[in-house]
Parts: C-alpha cells; structure tokens; sequence
C-alpha cells in the first residue's frame, strides 16, 4: 500500500521543453486544498473549488478568506506546537493534584500546554505585531485554567479568553506563562539554564544545543562543574550567553516542582537568586536586561525575534528544514514580515506564494539535492486527518474522553505521524506503517457516519454523489477509470449488503486513497 | 528542587561578593543598561517602609508554626487508616487521590516530618507536597520544605531556620493565613542574619541580608544591618541599604540610582527569630 501510495501520489507530469521549471505548481484546486489544510487544519469548501478551478486568480481572495476564519487560530497553535513542543501528555504536576476527574486528564494537560501557544496564535490572528509575544501583560486560558492560576478569567464566562495573571508576574508575553515553564522545568543543578536554551532556540532559532565543543578542551581540571561553566572556555562559548538568560528566570524557580502551590505561581522574591546562584547578572547575549519583564522587551526588539519566526513558519508549511540555499527567499519574507509591521497574516500569505509551497512535482531540471529535499507531496498530520474527517461525516475518534488522533496517552498521535513534543518532535515526512493504520482505521469510523446518497449503485445520481465526494475531498475531478473502479466496488459491496454499505465502502476507500492523504 | 544549593549560597557567612557581569560577546556587549532596561517605579519613597510594615505586620514567617499547623491538622483529624500516621502523609495510606478519614478530613498528596536529637545537635524537617482539607474549612497546602537545626557549644547555641517553599493556612491566622512564598534562611547565635526572600500578600522582600548584633531585643541595638530589598509592582527592586548605626534608617535606591531616604523599624524580627531559637 505504500508503494502504491508513493506511485500514485501527484506524480510528476511529463517532461517537457527545456524552459520546464525545476518546480511545478500545483494545480489551482489543489493548491488550495494544500493551503486549507495548511491553514486551516481541514478540507476546503467545494464552492471555493469550484471558484478556484474556474479562476485560478481568486485563489488570493479566498486565501485571505482563510486567514479569518476561526479554523485558523486553532491551526497556528497546532503549527506551534510542533515547534515548541509544549502539548505534551504530562506535566510535573497532573490532573489528580488539582481533584480533577480522570476524565478530565486530557483537557488539563492540553489546557496547559496550549497557553503559550494561544497566546502567539491570538496575536497573531488579532493584526497584532508579533514582538509582542514577549512583551504583552496577557495570557490565554480557558475556563479550567481559570480556576486553578492565580488569573483573572471572567466568572461565567467560556472557552479561550485573553487575561491577565493576578500573581505580580512581569508582562513578558509567553516567557510569563505557566505552560511555557512547565514543559520546559528545570532542577538545583541545571539552574534555569534548560529554559535559557528553550527561549533562545524557540524565539530566536539559535540552538546552544547545536553547537559544537571541544570536551578534550575543556577539560581543564575545573573544581567542579558550576567551576567549569564559568571559567572553562569550551564551556564558556555557551554559558557567556546562556547563564545570564537563566538569571532572569528565577521567579519560576520552584523548591517542589510536584506541587500546584509552588508551580502555578510566580515567585518574585526568588527573582534576585539568579545572579546570587549563577554568579551573573541577567543579560541577553551582552545586552544587561533588569528582569524577566525587561528580557521580554529586549528580545522584541531583537531582529533574530522576526526572522526566527519567518523561518519558523516557513519551515512549518514548506514542510522541510530550511537550508542555506533558502536564505534569499527568507530574507524576502522577512521583509514582507517588515513591511507588515510583524504581522502574521502578511507573513503567511507570503509564504504560501512562495514557488517551494507551491510546488506538487519537480521538473526535468531538478538536481539531486532538490530532489531530496522537496516536498512536493505531503501527508495529512494527525490533525488534518481530524479536521477534514469531522468537517465531513462530523466523525470524532474518542477513547478515554481524549480525541485518539491528539494524544498518545492510549491515543495515536505519534503513530499519525504527529509530534508529541518529548520524544518525536518533528512531523512525519515519509508514509509509515503506523500512519496508514491509523489512517484506514479513520477513514473506516468515518465513512459510517457518512450520510448515503437516496441512490442506488449504477445510477447517474449514485454516481454524481461519488464524483461529487472525491473533488470535495481530494480536489481532483475523478477520471473515468476512477470513477469505473469506484462504480464496480459499490457494486460488490451491494450485492454483499445494500445501498447503504455501498456508499460507505466507497467512501472508505477515497477516505483511504493516497489523492486524499496526501496534499 | 530538592536539597537545593541555593540557602548555602545566600547565607550570611558566606555572603557572595557582587556577582560578575555576563561575558560579553564580542562587540555587541555594553555595559550600560539596554535603552529599555530601569523600570518606572510605581511605588514612592514614603511607600516603602508602608509596604515593608504591611509584608512583616504579622511577624517573620519562620518554620516551627508551619510544623506547628500541619501536625495539628493530622492530630484533630487523622486516624489509623487515613492518614495512618501521625507524622507522615504517604501510600498507600494516601493515594494519589488521597484520602478521607472517619473525622472528615481530606489528606492528599506526600509530606514527612523527621526530627534528630542527639549530644549538642537536634533538628527537624517537614518536606510537604500536601494539602489537608478539614471538614468546613479552608484547607491546608503545603510545597516546600521547613527546618530548625540548634546546635548546642560551650560558647552558645546557634540556630539555623530554613523555609523554602510555598504555605498557606487561613484558619492558622497571622502570616500563615494570609499565604507565603518563601527561599529564606535565618541563623542565629549571639547576633541573627535573615537571607533569602519571602512574598506576603502580594509584598515581595529580598534580606540580601540582613544582620542582628543581638538577639536580645531590650539591648542594644535592635535593628539590622544590612540590605532590604522591596520589589515594586513595575517589577524594579527598591534597594534599603541599613548601615550599622542602629538607626533603621538608610538610603533608598533602584537600580542603583539614588531615591533618598527611609526608615523602617525592623526590631520586631529580632524578637520573632529568638522566640523561633527558643522553640526549636
């Protein structure tokens, strides 16, 4: 089946002349399926594609379109969580340790460690510029994390609001919420530093991690090892910049980090233990910074900020790391970023502009590297898959009181091919095993709540319905030996059952077709 | 965090020198503040020793009346099955969930008391990840650890009280009522030194630190020495620096500029921390 994926999946049209380029668009519906799905984490709407396929010049409109749609809010949080990796199924503190109902696990954990990522969504699809993620005085939460922080959630009120802390945290946008610090702990030894890395690789794309050091070097026979960090120069090249970071973290320095007491508060007399256990003054890479709130403020104002988000999402949407050979185009973003006051919409529409999202084969001129490194075909993530199966047939895959699709915690969301921010922190490139299981398993629960069409197998409106289906959910209009094979299988499954059975077998099988995992 | 560092390094004895200034890096570093950096206050010099006066109103907080609370709770409520134990809350007794026992009570999460005495040295500690909920009654909670260690010398004893953590009791009254957040550390012998901080409604101090002559308060000079930190609301540190003259009063400053003056009647510490001394 893999192969049968990997062979039908947008294969590339025939070679032609010499001026062919190396990367061939999409065609205009399924462009815009790709940017739905992309944007909106769901299938377009069939009237747009029938717009588009009538005029592909009204692709921009409807793609503006999207950026205001409510779908799009969830769907950034959902590209931000592959990055930052805050959704995660386990925090130090669980469910059980506020009284919360087993029931109730998956809401809180995701309740968590969605706040920060809320918040870069709300500022996002809000016009706001988005160096404000580390400097707004707001956090998000819904009704149950309004009643475990310390916020100032509206009594009565419901879902995803904007509010404040009431605990005299400093206004540092994401670097002030509780989501943030509680995927990203840290320990007596480590000293803040963990969350030091976090903030420079998550907000501005510098990786301590990725750099390399001599350990033979710093070998030095430093007393111990808070000795060597200080004074070793291999350990040095990281921990000039990295410790001062952590000395203006020191408000979420907990004593016991199993405690809801200790950990959803901030802790402001514990701030001046920063420079006192690190032995530096709190700093951004050399610039001196009076706090957390001050750190926040810096860092907006530091261009790696905005670049590191144009990189950020590009990479979410191109589906790829980016690659030296990328910076020319990243630098064009950025100044559309620019010209955009830091806006996202402008930034997101810029993106699926460029000729590498666009892109749904290579042509004859492509070289080795670019073959490799394309992806002119991707596969639906866990929460696309999701998204377009409950905007179809309304089918939600629950176990637990969890959607399957959006945990691993008795669900399969890493075996989706998602990212469960611990242990798999980059979507699925390639088809697996455990995907298309999954896959089918959906398509499957799907198809039952699919509403048949008042036709039988064989007539022209059994027929409609089905040609109907596939452009809804692959955007391609099916040819006639698609069509044929679709027919015949309806056939059987009514010769083995009724109507019924035929219509829900056929749209297990599109369900199930690589034209409609893959976009 | 456990068996944290942190009250070592803060210590009187050994009170750090100034902490070095971050490595910069290569020509991007200045030494001067970032133009963002100096917080506008919102506080004002006559604020401060009202906000220092209203943190203290309630004495010190200090480790013995948290034992204090917490025993009593399992002692009025506890029983054999729940929390089976009159010290210690851990499983199976209390599981995850917790547990309730016959008289009402609700006990969840871990906690231990462990107490030494011996030739010249006694101590305790209560390391507490718990709540304990009475029936009509403001529970309990509890995260963090507090200790005494006395060590008794021919020369005197010396005394070492530790509160790190997080605690609130509304039915304890005083400071306990009104919730703290502390990383304090408190030793004693002829003279005191507090180091460390401690928020209390809503008011967060840093001792960095502050020292006694003497415990006794009726002698001598009864105020520290010292600095006091305040932390504004805008985030900025009000910074009291105590010189040794006994007068509770000293220069103001944040961020290292220059307020003017206050004076801050501090002696009521010294009597907090010998009655903790006493108690043990």
């Amino acid at each position: 089946m893999i192969a049968l994926f990997i062979a039908c999946a947008e294969l590339p049209p025939p070679p032609q002349a010499s001026a062919e380029p190396v990367l061939i668009s999409l065609s205009a519906p399924r462009l815009l399926r790709r940017i739905s799905l992309d944007l909106r984490g769901t299938l377009p709407d069939v009237a747009d594609l029938d717009t588009v396929e009538a005029d592909p010049g009204a692709l921009d409109a409807v793609v503006a379109r999207y950026l205001d749609d409510p779908l799009h809010e969830e769907r950034l949080v959902q590209l931000l969580a592959d990055r930052w990796h805050t959704r995660v199924d386990g925090f130090d503190v669980e469910y059980f340790d506020y009284g919360l109902e087993a029931e109730q696990e998956y809401l809180f954990e995701r309740a968590v460690g969605e706040e920060p990522l809320r918040l870069a969504a709300r500022i996002a699809v809000s016009d706001r510029p988005w160096t404000e993620i580390t400097t707004t005085d707001t956090t998000m939460a819904d009704a149950l994390l309004g009643e475990l922080f310390p916020i100032d959630y509206p009594a009565g009120g419901g879902g995803w609001q904007e509010v404040r802390y009431t605990d005299g945290r400093p206004a540092a946008g994401v670097l002030s919420t509780n989501g943030l610090w509680w995927r990203y702990a840290t320990s007596s030894f480590n000293l803040g530093r963990s969350r030091a890395e976090a903030i420079s690789r998550l907000l501005t794309c510098e990786d301590f991690l990725a750099r390399p050091i001599s350990f033979s070097t710093a070998d030095s026979g430093a007393a111990d090892s808070e000795s060597a960090v200080r004074e070793v120069p291999a350990c040095q090249a990281c921990h000039a910049s990295l410790d001062p970071i952590a000395a203006a973290t020191f408000g979420f320095w907990w004593v016991e980090e199993h405690s809801p007491i200790e950990i959803e508060r901030y802790h402001p007399e514990r701030e001046p233990l920063g420079p006192i256990l690190l032995g530096v003054e709190p700093a951004w890479f050399g610039t001196p910074v009076s706090g957390l709130a001050d750190l926040g403020r810096v860092i907006s104002r530091d261009d790696r900020l905005t670049h590191c988000a144009v990189r950020t999402f590009a990479e979410a949407l191109w589906r790829r790391e980016a690659v030296l050979d990328d910076f020319p185009a990243l630098a064009d973003l950025h100044e559309t970023f620019s010209e955009g006051d830091f806006r996202v919409g402008p930034l997101l529409t810029a993106i699926v502009a460029t000729d590498v999202y666009r892109a749904g084969a290579l042509g004859d001129g492509a070289d080795d590297d670019t073959v490799a490194r394309e992806r002119t075909t991707r596969i639906l993530g866990p929460a696309q898959i999701a998204g377009s199966l409950e905007a179809l047939t309304g089918y939600r895959w629950v176990e637990d009181e969890a959607p399957s699709l959006d945990t691993d915690d008795g669900g399969h969301r890493v075996l989706a091919g998602g990212v469960d921010g611990v242990s798999v922190t980059w979507p699925q490139q390639e088809p697996g095993l455990t995907w298309l299981l999954v896959a089918r398993r959906a398509a499957w629960g799907a198809a039952q709540l699919s509403d048949p069409p008042d036709a039988q197998p064989g007539d022209a409106a059994f027929t409609a319905a089905v040609e109907a289906l596939v452009w809804q959910t692959t955007a391609e209009r099916p040819d006639a030996g698609w069509s044929n094979a679709l027919g015949q299988l309806a056939q059987k499954l009514e010769e083995d059952g009724d109507a019924d059975l035929a219509w829900r077998g056929v749209v297990a099988a599109v369900l199930q077709d690589p034209r409609f995992l893959s976009y | 965090m456990r068996g944290s560092p942190a009250l070592i390094l803060v210590a009187c004895a050994s009170r750090l020198p100034p902490p070095e200034a971050a490595e910069p890096e290569a020509d991007t570093a200045s030494s001067a503040p970032s133009e963002e950096s100096g917080l506008p206050v919102e506080w004002s010099i006559e604020d401060i020793p009202l906000q220092v006066e209203d943190a203290l109103a309630d004495g010190l907080p200090l480790p013995g009346a948290i034992r204090a609370a917490y025993l009593e709770l399992i002692a009025a409520g506890g029983d054999d099955d729940c929390p089976g134990s009159t010290t210690t809350l851990e499983p199976p007794a209390v599981s995850l969930e917790g547990c309730a026992s016959a008289a009402g009570y609700h006990f969840s999460g871990t906690a231990t008391v462990r107490e030494e005495g011996g030739t010249g040295q006694s101590w305790w500690q209560l390391s507490c990840d718990c709540q304990i909920s009475p029936p009509d009654e403001e529970p309990f909670v509890g995260g963090g650890q507090a200790s005494v260690l006395i060590t008794q010398a021919p020369e005197g004893s010396a005394a070492t009280l530790d509160l790190q953590g997080s605690f609130l009791h509304p039915a304890s009254g005083g400071w306990l009522a009104r919730g703290v957040s502390s990383y304090l550390a408190v030793s004693a012998g002829e003279g005191a030194c507090i180091s460390g901080g401690l928020t209390i409604g809503g008011i967060p101090l840093f001792f960095d630190p502050l020292e006694f002559d003497t415990l006794e308060s009726d002698a001598g000079c009864a105020q520290p020495s010292g600095r006091l930190r305040v932390r504004d609301p805008s985030g900025a540190w009000w910074d009291l620096d105590l010189p040794p003259d006994c007068s509770g009063c000293g220069e103001l400053s944040v961020s290292g500029d220059a307020r003017g003056t206050a004076c801050v009647d501090l002696s009521g510490l010294v009597i907090d921390i010998a009655a903790a001394v006493e108690a043990g």
